[in-house]
């Protein structure tokens, strides 16, 4: 309808129209493609404007370059529109660009002063535009990209930030949307890594000497040694499931004072083979994380038979359940474990590190 | 070192970001009443909110973390009260299980501030009395169960600067609340071994360190009495970790011991924190002149569930004397809640294991639940 009424306009002015001078014919087209611009008719403001100029000549106004880079822009043309405001760069404030990039290389945002108004305003358009192509690019663009990307949308930012008669104050959106977009990424991302892990560990087997008359003398024994272990996280943000598998190599002390025994063994070698596999939970903000974990763990020691006993308990299959508490920073992860595990006296303890791969 | 006996603020919050006890104490080891600062930052921070409505603002609770939930109205006077009681239940689940209430501490305190108008905090005057209980260790010690916990006076010369001087609690190692820790016990640095003496305090953002002289406890019998000196520092090596060092050597007509420790503090996203302490010990009873040599390692770490809640995990390690070589290892799962300001709810559970080369014992369970208030 708005097209119909310029044309018509344009039909009846024709012989004023003809009239007018090349520049009085382009702002009049220029301010034809403001209104559809400002009327939300910006493909139709954009095809005026194309009709009309070559954007990668210097003849072009650079209003009517600013305005199709507005219009791309609102129609989500978000990396054509950081292409035209480039070209306006180039070709309209290279020097002032140039010179402000090279005090941002030196000396950071802070001491920038003295730009041009015209190009703030074109930085602030141009980090929205680089900060909405990090978005919408991010899984299609390597990872060096995209993080080009949202360097220079912060680099512009903070610019932006520093100049003191620039009062459109919307820019300080931009870190806020890039921040909660990252979030939101953390968030559905699931990262698989493989890991390798050390820890101390202890725990008390149950032991039983059976006696020939069948009845049962329980041993006490405290086991104590070396974990390595190896596995698989898959997290994200909050989440993370873990699969790990642990050989333990232990030392154990042995022994039973009675009235009808008196049994004592150090220094026995235990060995164990267990699976881990674990859920964690980061509750607040990241960095350490609460969970459980199903273990179950194949236990061999080497306990001597005294003479006439019978040793119940020398091999166990142990399944339980375990309380885990971790640290993360950067690959490495501190672990600290509470388990309960069937045919063991009492609670099983592990401490250690994770190294993420 | 570095905070809090009175349990108004911890070392582990260095994973809220506070590194130095002096931020929010009148103590700058941390011990005691709590500043203005202090105080706001307890009830907003550190504390959940359920006790206020949702129209209430950070600021209002802030603003109202003073006695008796009050806005302080007199500049110059500080006054709060403190309870905290100990359900302790020893053997766990066994036959022998014993179960026990001890009020570990029923205290009133008042901090005069007798500094400039700008700086109040410049020169103070804390006093603290009230119950103490007769210590388990000692059933017959004759100390009074009404005393004096802490009373001095501390001036500080500028930001750097301070000088400290009567009863206070022995600078040395990372002041957990946790008074039963070998840590504690082992060094006589727990809640009820505070001495008179001069400390000098310096800090700045990238150390901190303390030199405590102290002459033992006027209070208790001369012979009692430990007399001595300790060194305590940390290094902030960045807003989140801070490593330190401590030393002490002291001496009654009984006991000359001396201890060495290192310590690290770290932080770990918002809330979360580790704290480790390693030491050595070495004791000589000096009618005998029989020597032991200690050692003890105590790990503890928070996990932030939510605000106000912790999850924590503390493990210990300690051997009494070396030539023995008895080891004993405790596990402690917990959880600490802080409800809102001037309350602290905590349960513990302990898992004690031995470690000997000529017998074997079995493991004790021993759980705790604590009640603090302050106001």
């Amino acid at each position: 309808m708005v097209l119909r009424i310029i044309a018509l306009s344009f039909f009846l002015c024709f012989p004023v129209w003809a009239k007018l001078s090349k520049k009085e014919r382009d702002q009049n087209l220029f301010n034809d493609a403001k209104l559809l611009y400002s009327r939300g008719k910006y493909r139709e403001s954009l095809r005026m404007l194309e009709a009309r100029y070559n954007f990668k000549s210097k003849e072009t106004p650079s209003g009517a370059m600013i305005l199709a880079a507005w219009d791309l822009e609102k129609l989500e043309e978000y990396v054509q529109a950081q292409n035209l405001i480039a070209e306006i760069i180039r070709s309209r404030f290279a020097s002032s660009h140039n010179s402000v990039m090279r005090q941002y290389k030196s000396d950071g945002a802070e001491g920038i002063e003295g730009v041009p108004l015209k190009l703030v305003e074109i930085y602030h358009r141009r980090a929205f535009l680089l900060s909405k192509i990090y978005q919408q690019l991010y899984f299609k663009v390597s990872a060096e990209k995209r993080e080009d990307f949202k360097r220079q949308a912060l680099m512009y930012v903070e610019i932006v930030a520093n100049q003191d008669d620039y009062e459109d104050e919307t820019y300080e959106e931009i870190p806020k949307e890039i921040e909660a977009f990252d979030q939101k990424i953390k968030e559905q991302t699931w990262v698989s890594q493989f890991f390798m892990s050390t820890a101390w560990t202890s725990w008390r087997d149950r032991l039983d000497l059976l006696v020939a008359s069948g009845d049962r003398i329980s041993i006490k024994s405290s086991v104590r040694g070396l974990s390595l272990g190896a596995g698989w996280s898959f997290q994200k943000l909050r989440w993370r499931l873990l699969l790990e598998s642990q050989f333990t190599y232990a030392s154990a002390v042995a022994g039973r004072e009675s009235s009808t025994l008196s049994y004592f063994e150090p220094d026995v070698k235990v060995w164990s083979l267990g699976i881990w596999p674990a859920v964690h939970y980061r509750p607040f903000s990241g960095d350490a994380s609460l969970g459980i974990s199903i273990p179950v763990v194949y236990r061999n020691g080497s306990y001597t038979e005294p003479a006439g006993f019978v040793l119940e308990g020398k091999s166990i299959l142990a399944v339980g359940y375990g309380f885990d508490m971790n640290w993360d920073l950067n690959q490495w992860t501190f672990f600290s474990r509470v388990a309960n595990l069937s045919s063991m006296s009492s609670s099983y303890w592990q401490f250690g590190l994770r190294y993420h791969f | 070192m570095l905070c809090s006996l009175n349990a108004w603020a911890y070392p582990n919050f260095i994973g809220l970001g506070y590194t130095s006890c002096l931020t929010c104490h009148y103590n700058p080891m941390g011990n005691g009443p709590l500043t203005d600062y202090g105080r706001a930052l307890g009830a907003t921070t550190v504390s959940d909110r359920i006790f206020w409505d949702k129209e209430t603002s950070e600021d209002e609770i802030g603003q109202k973390s003073g006695f008796l939930y009050r806005q302080p109205s007199l500049d110059w006077i500080r006054p709060s009260l403190n309870y905290r009681g100990l359900e302790l239940i020893k053997s766990y689940g066994q036959k022998s299980q014993e179960n026990e209430y001890i009020t570990m501490q029923a205290s009133a305190n008042v901090v005069l501030r007798f500094g400039p108008q700008d700086n109040k905090d410049k020169f103070i005057i804390v006093l603290e009395g009230g119950y103490a209980p007769t210590p388990r260790s000692n059933k017959s010690s004759t100390e009074e169960n009404y005393r004096s916990r802490e009373h001095y006076i501390g001036y500080r010369f500028n930001q750097s600067w301070g000088l400290y001087a009567g009863l206070m609690d022995k600078a040395y190692g990372i002041r957990v609340p946790d008074h039963i820790a070998f840590s504690r016990i082992s060094t006589q640095t727990t809640m009820n071994d505070q001495t008179h003496g001069l400390m000098i305090h310096f800090t700045k953002p990238e150390y901190e360190w303390a030199a405590h002289f102290f002459a033992g406890n006027l209070s208790q019998e001369a012979a009692l009495r430990v007399k001595g000196a300790s060194l305590t520092g940390e290094y902030t090596l960045n807003h989140k970790v801070r490593l330190g060092g401590s030393l002490m050597t002291g001496k009654s007509t009984y006991l000359d011991q001396s201890h060495v420790s290192t310590h690290a503090r770290l932080g770990f996203g918002k809330g979360n924190s580790i704290m480790g302490e390693i030491g050595l010990n070495k004791k000589t009873i000096l009618n005998s002149q029989s020597t032991t040599n200690g050692r003890y390692a105590f790990l503890q770490g928070h996990v932030m569930a939510k605000r106000g809640l912790f999850t924590l995990l503390t493990t210990e390690y300690y051997v009494p004397n070396t030539e023995l070589k008895n080891e004993v290892m405790r596990i402690g799962p917990g959880f600490q809640y802080f409800p809102s300001q001037g309350i602290e709810l905590r349960v513990d559970i302990y898992n004690t294991r031995v470690f000997s080369q000529t017998s074997v014992s079995e493991d004790s369970w021993d759980l705790t639940g604590q009640v603090h208030l302050w106001f």
